[in-house]
């Protein structure tokens, strides 16, 4: 009986572990199938193009594409140096108040609603009433929120590869009579220089595929990339758009992007996996 | 004169940092500013009734949505994270559980829009055709299955998507819990006679409050996931009880209509916001003891 239930039990378990994968493989093959088809038919048009009115065949995702290039691009530019020094202060100074009070708010923020983030930032800038820069959805309002939500995440990562250095190479550098300056940037960092990428590449991906954040601080586009102070267009904010349109041609532009930034997200995620075997489903 | 060091230009952009905090606070109380002038908050937060049309705008139905379809979604989740962890850490050799384990990783990194965008597309028509129809059919004198509406989009579709959306999030804790299980523990327990599922029933018991923090993380992100709920639930707002009616969340209002809202609307947006705001800042540093808690200084 005892041995009955051990079975029962233990098949029981590896059937959850299952059921985690179906789901993943069903999202995969739906939008190979449905997306990959069309991204082979007319590849340069989706690529480059923009989309169509409801009704007409074709269109393709270039205005998102260059929207998210852009938005992206100003993200990591507020987000990536903020959450690298960060985390190298954290860690080489780990016993400071500084240190130990940013810990705690890196972890806090890190889990924090990414809509809120969105919300914060519009209302305090862009907001027409109560924003400072009163541009109404703006591109880098978005970009701004984005950068924030990168933040914690890079500075805990960043953290974890500069603690995991061994103190006997602090202890050898600084007795050689080198400053904190040397020791930080031809010592420490060259060391950890693979983890830190990783760093980065964990928080671009967590922030390629937001969309919430987008949708509030910057609102819906579909048109090429004008200025930082006008809505741009971004590949999750497609997807979220055409997805929910009645239109059959507009679903399936959906589906193609969705593969698009499958292959991107993940991409990120094997390249940061490949740099350090670190695991990046941080709490 | 204070000589500028390495150190201190570092400790400026960790204070950068720790202001984001304050900065969020901040924002949401100062922005939603314009929300007090006009709104009474008890009378928001009590309001039982959200409607465009006649101007009504109470939170409780979007409350009620919110916990409903969490709790759900964790109800779902929980027994699932905790088998995978189990067969991932104690019954599957270590060379696939590792490939395994980073295929599980893959999943949370999927983007929620993607996720959504299946659930609306493809698993909300499937579930539909052969779930919704037979539950309809067969079960409507459950009052958990009665519905008048026949749709897609509902606490119940809206349900799976998100318990699969935060289930690699509590199998991981749940995972890295498991690991550290002392060796002690578990020798105890097979010297006791016990076989491997009741080792595994032993451990369990050992890594409860560890259970619990992935409880309360799973809590937090299905409390704060907008995009793909909202494209999975229906988008009503209503009290009703049956899984399979459409239904509405904080921040599925807010992610449908912050963009268009103007006056009075967007101020109750706001408020949705700020409710929003004060339910998960306190999940987030409650979990945060918790999870110090279950590892005993573990994590520092």
């Amino acid at each position: 009986m005892r041995r009955v239930k051990a079975l029962f039990y233990s098949s029981l378990s590896l059937l959850c572990l299952l059921l985690l994968f179906i789901p993943l493989i069903w999202i995969l093959v739906e939008a190979t199938v449905r997306g990959g088809y069309y991204i082979l038919e007319r590849p340069l048009e989706f690529f480059t193009d923009i989309g169509r009115p409801p009704g007409i065949p074709g269109g393709g995702i270039g205005h998102a594409l260059q929207g998210s290039l852009y938005l992206l691009a100003m993200a990591l530019l507020i987000g990536a140096p903020l959450g690298t020094l960060t985390g190298i202060y954290t860690a080489e100074r780990r016993n400071s108040i500084i240190a130990k009070i940013s810990r705690f708010v890196s972890d806090v923020i890190v889990e924090f609603p990414t809509i809120i983030v969105g919300i914060v930032a519009y209302l305090t800038l862009a907001s027409r009433i109560t924003g400072i820069f009163n541009t109404g959805p703006a591109a880098l309002i978005a970009s701004f929120s984005l950068g924030l939500i990168m933040v914690p995440i890079t500075a805990r990562s960043v953290e974890a590869t500069l603690i995991s250095i061994s103190n006997e190479i602090r202890e050898g550098a600084y007795s050689l009579g080198l400053k904190d300056r040397q020791v930080l940037f031809r010592i420490l960092i060259p060391i950890a220089k693979s983890g830190i990428v990783t760093a980065l590449l964990i928080g671009l991906a967590k922030i390629a595929g937001e969309s919430a954040p987008i949708i509030v601080s910057n609102g819906i586009s579909n048109f090429w990339f004008s200025n930082w102070t006008e809505p741009a267009a971004s590949i999750p904010v497609l997807i979220y758009v055409y997805g929910l349109s009645p239109f059959n041609e507009w679903q399936t532009l959906a589906w193609a992007a969705s593969l698009i930034l499958l292959l991107l997200v993940l991409g990120l995620g094997f390249l940061a996996r490949m740099v350090t075997k670190e695991v990046w489903v941080r709490v | 004169m204070i000589k500028i060091t390495t150190f201190y230009i570092l400790a400026f952009f960790t204070l950068l940092t720790i202001l984001i905090l304050p900065f969020y606070i901040g924002g949401i109380l100062y922005g939603s500013r314009e929300f007090y002038e006009r709104i009474s908050f008890l009378d928001f937060l009590l309001g039982k009734e959200w409607s465009l049309p006649e101007q009504k705008y109470g939170a409780l139905p979007a409350i009620y949505g919110t916990l409903i379809v969490a709790a759900l979604a964790l109800l779902i989740a929980m027994p699932i994270s905790i088998g995978g962890a189990i067969a991932l850490i104690e019954f599957l050799p270590k060379r696939l559980s590792d490939k395994l384990g980073i295929i599980v990783d893959l999943i949370a990194v999927i983007p929620s829009v993607v996720v959504g965008l299946w659930g609306l597309l493809a698993l909300g028509p499937f579930l539909k055709n052969n779930l919704y129809s037979f539950l309809s059919e067969n079960l409507s004198f459950i009052p958990l299955f009665q519905s008048s509406f026949f749709t897609s989009y509902n606490k119940l579709t809206a349900s799976l998507v998100l318990a699969y959306m935060i289930s690699p999030f509590a199998l991981a804790v749940i995972k890295e819990n498991l690991k550290l299980v002392p060796w002690s523990i578990k020798e105890a327990a097979y010297s006791l006679g016990l076989n491997h599922w009741e080792v595994v029933r032993v451990m369990l018991s050992y890594i409860k409050p560890g259970i619990l923090a992935a409880f309360m993380i799973a809590l937090g992100r299905a409390v704060a996931e907008a995009v793909a709920v909202s494209m999975v639930i229906g988008n009503t707002c209503s009290f009703s009880f049956s899984l399979l009616d459409p239904a509405c969340t904080l921040s599925t209002l807010i992610i449908n209509n912050f963009a268009e809202a103007t006056g009075i609307e967007a101020s109750a947006l706001i408020g949705l916001g700020f409710v929003l705001f004060i339910l998960a800042l306190t999940l987030v540093i409650l979990t945060r003891f918790i999870y110090i808690k279950a590892l005993g200084g573990y994590l520092r």
